[in-house]
């Protein structure tokens, strides 16, 4: 069965069961933003930053969590009868749509079971390697015909390193190009063991000032950009990525600082520049939690050029959108 | 890389036509290796010699998905209040799901034999009654031969029935099996009553039966199997028959637009779409099925047999611009056409995904399901976005251009 199918199969988390497996959350194929030529993005399910402007909330929690879109429902009431643990009602306030009370729910996947509408979904689905490559090798000759292949992305791939691991070391093997998609926040030894079987890294620069960086993703950014200098020096092909949001990390100071160190790398394929945009702001929602950056308005194509060139005058090779 | 780039217009042109496929699928119809290596396309996707064939390519439309109303209602048609087709059985008697697919292989017997014969009586008709002499006159070998294109005169010749909905019929057979006889849900004769009623009063077992069994389109073997299946069917019930001309009966799977009209004949369906809406387009998945992008509906669209439908097949494809821009985005078009073409696939023409199709994915969401933002890093569905963010995008979608 297909993956999203198998999300909303009648057996939705997946067993957890006997050896080594993956919580993921999302499996796309046809990605092609993500590390050159038509790829599949997995999406691993944790991270341990907590970035405000996260597109992807149901990406940072390490276990399943469940979510509700308010557009898909039918108003069956069927979640509402099957909850052993009474944990959802209907929103009093807004006559339309639920409120799940989540400490009180034990995930047991019951009412996403009966919501044939998937109004309620449990994201985050344990894998084994084995079910992850039955995925990844339907596209094989898309990736062959492309020069695409597999890109690893989160929440923070690397916050699963064993699965990771085996995942990127089993699709290396068959032959298919891999990438990651990372924050670089992760201990080196792990970080190098992982990246032997890395083709490509996608890494972020969030901030380049430590105080800011500890402020708004909650982690000092002394590993990572210690990382960024060790991986230069093996020498693996790197994309760096900036998510560029108003207000937060778009000062000149900033851009300045960052287009400085990543001159020093002498391994950077390209300087990515991903404008702010608020795709993500709806999925807070459906998690029941509040979006810190609502209000904040997307830059413009201009404004995003503007920044473009301030690395592209310092010689960096830049690309927007990834 | 020039033809993609007119493809990236959004203009749905040009079409792709595939020789790997094409020519072995000429040559087991009878024809030479040059003849086949020299075919043209007439009317929509229908390959032949020019000058040298009388194709009737556009012989008949068969609804496909009409088949499946008929096997859940024991051949009556409870539009016309008719037992037009064969009693092959009361859905309380189908206890597996063979059962079933048996049905459906003898209503589809039935129905294309009638289709045949009654081709075949037009056939004679324009022979005896309305001979094109000038045409025949520039087609080889009528003169030879003394006959006109209609009795006959030419080289090849071919009538070609298109079948209609696969989709529909795939994914209509596939529900039954998934949730009637697999997860055993719901009973056969519980879903055909709540088939009879159009789903009122029953929103929740529509969802189920769109949600919760397989789709064609999506690279998942078990709908892709049973849609091929329900191809094949119709397929190899057409083979069986030759025209008066001489000629062979060869199968198509396009429906130009008769998908509409046919739709508007045909009563609710297991699929989960409501009476006398549109059936499927083509070859392509049910709108809004499609929802693991394009290559896995190019994947799943090639698991048709492409060589026996030597009358032509027809997918059309949608991208988002965002997919497609740039000279990477003209590489990924056409690496999305080599690999479909690599396996097996017989024609594709795209369309981009323009403002007007994203107001209407607002509008009516059901049939846009599939519709990907595709965002560096990101991951939803436009449909599942709220109405501001939708707006957003749309405005961005303007931008590209």
């Amino acid at each position: 069965m297909n993956w999203r199918q198998k999300v909303l199969d009648f057996d939705n988390i997946g067993d957890r069961g006997e050896g080594l497996k993956g919580l993921v959350f999302d499996i796309q194929k046809f990605a092609i933003h993500d590390g050159g030529g038509i790829r599949t993005l997995v999406f691993l399910k944790g991270c341990p930053l907590s970035c405000p402007w996260c597109s992807n909330p149901e990406s940072l929690a390490g276990k399943p969590e469940i979510t509700f879109v308010c557009n898909n429902c039918i108003g069956c009431g069927k979640c509402l009868e099957v909850c052993p643990v009474d944990a959802i009602r209907q929103d009093e306030s807004t006559g339309r749509g639920l409120i799940i009370d989540r400490d009180r729910c034990t995930l047991c996947g019951r009412c996403a079971r009966h919501c044939y509408a998937g109004a309620i979904n449990i994201i985050g689905r344990y894998l084994s390697i084995q079910e992850l490559m039955e995925m990844i090798e339907r596209d094989r000759k898309f990736y062959e015909q492309s020069n695409g292949g597999v890109t690893f992305s989160g929440g923070e791939p690397t916050a699963q390193p064993e699965f990771l691991k085996a995942a990127l070391k089993e699709t290396q093997r068959r032959g298919i190009h891999t990438a990651i998609e990372t924050s670089s926040f992760v201990k080196w030894p792990t970080y190098a063991s992982i990246l032997e079987h890395v083709d490509l890294v996608l890494t972020d620069i969030k901030h380049m000032d430590d105080a800011e960086h500890k402020r708004l993703t909650g982690v000092s950014n002394m590993v990572i950009l210690e990382n960024l200098r060790n991986i230069a020096g093996l020498g693996i092909p790197v994309k760096i990525r900036l998510p560029l949001i108003p207000g937060y990390n778009d000062s000149r100071d900033n851009l300045e600082a960052t287009a400085d160190f990543v001159k020093g790398l002498n391994n950077v394929q390209s300087l990515d520049i991903l404008p702010y945009h608020r795709l993500g702001e709806m999925k807070w929602g459906q998690l029941g939690q509040k979006y810190a950056l609502a209000g904040i308005e997307a830059l413009t194509l201009e404004e995003t050029e503007a920044h473009g060139r301030l690395f592209r005058d310092r010689g960096i090779k830049v690309s927007i959108g990834g | 890389m020039k033809a993609a780039e007119i493809s990236r217009m959004g203009l749905g042109v040009p079409a792709y036509f595939n020789d790997r496929t094409i020519i072995p699928a000429l040559l087991s119809r009878g024809l030479t290796l040059e003849d086949a290596r020299d075919y043209g396309i007439i009317g929509c996707v229908e390959p032949q010699v020019g000058g040298k064939t009388e194709g009737w390519h556009d012989a008949a439309f068969f609804n496909m998905a009409k088949i499946v109303e008929l096997t859940l209602n024991n051949g009556y048609d409870k539009r016309t209040g008719m037992q037009v087709g064969l009693k092959t059985g009361d859905v309380t008697e189908m206890k597996s799901f063979d059962d079933v697919m048996a049905a459906y292989a003898r209503q589809m017997e039935y129905f294309v034999g009638l289709m045949c014969h009654a081709d075949n009586m037009v056939d004679l008709a324009h022979g005896q009654n309305v001979p094109l002499p000038f045409l025949s006159s520039l087609v080889e070998d009528c003169i030879g031969r003394g006959k006109s294109l209609q009795e006959g005169g030419a080289i090849y010749n071919f009538s070609g029935p298109q079948g209609v909905g696969v989709a529909n019929a795939g994914d209509s057979l596939t529900a039954i099996k998934k949730l009637c006889f697999d997860e055993k849900v719901i009973s056969l004769p519980e879903l055909k009553d709540i088939l009879d009623k159009d789903f009122e009063g029953a929103e929740n077992i529509r969802q189920m039966l769109v949600n919760r069994a397989p789709k064609y389109g999506n690279d998942d073997d078990y709908a892709d199997e049973i849609a091929v299946e329900s191809a094949n069917i119709y397929c190899g019930e057409v083979n069986k028959y030759r025209n008066p001309r001489g000629g062979q009966f060869q199968p198509g799977l396009y429906p130009a637009s008769a998908n509409v009209p046919f739709g508007a004949v045909v009563g609710a369906t297991p699929d989960g779409r409501k009476s006398g809406t549109p059936l499927a387009d083509s070859v392509s998945p049910i709108g809004g099925a499609d929802i693991s992008g394009p290559t896995a509906t190019v994947n799943s669209v090639a698991k048709l047999d492409h060589e026996v439908t030597s009358n032509g097949t027809l997918l059309n494809q949608k991208f988002h611009p965002n997919a497609v821009k740039g000279e990477e985005g003209l590489r990924n078009l056409i690496n999305v056409t080599e690999t479909y073409f690599k396996n097996g696939g017989f024609h594709v023409q795209y369309n981009v995904i323009d403002r007007s199709t994203l107001l209407e994915a607002q509008d009516k969401p059901e049939d846009f399901r599939g519709l990907v933002v595709r965002v560096a890093g990101y991951s939803a569905f436009f449909t599942a976005l709220d109405k501001s963010l939708q707006d957003d995008i749309i405005s961005r979608t303007e931008q590209v251009f």
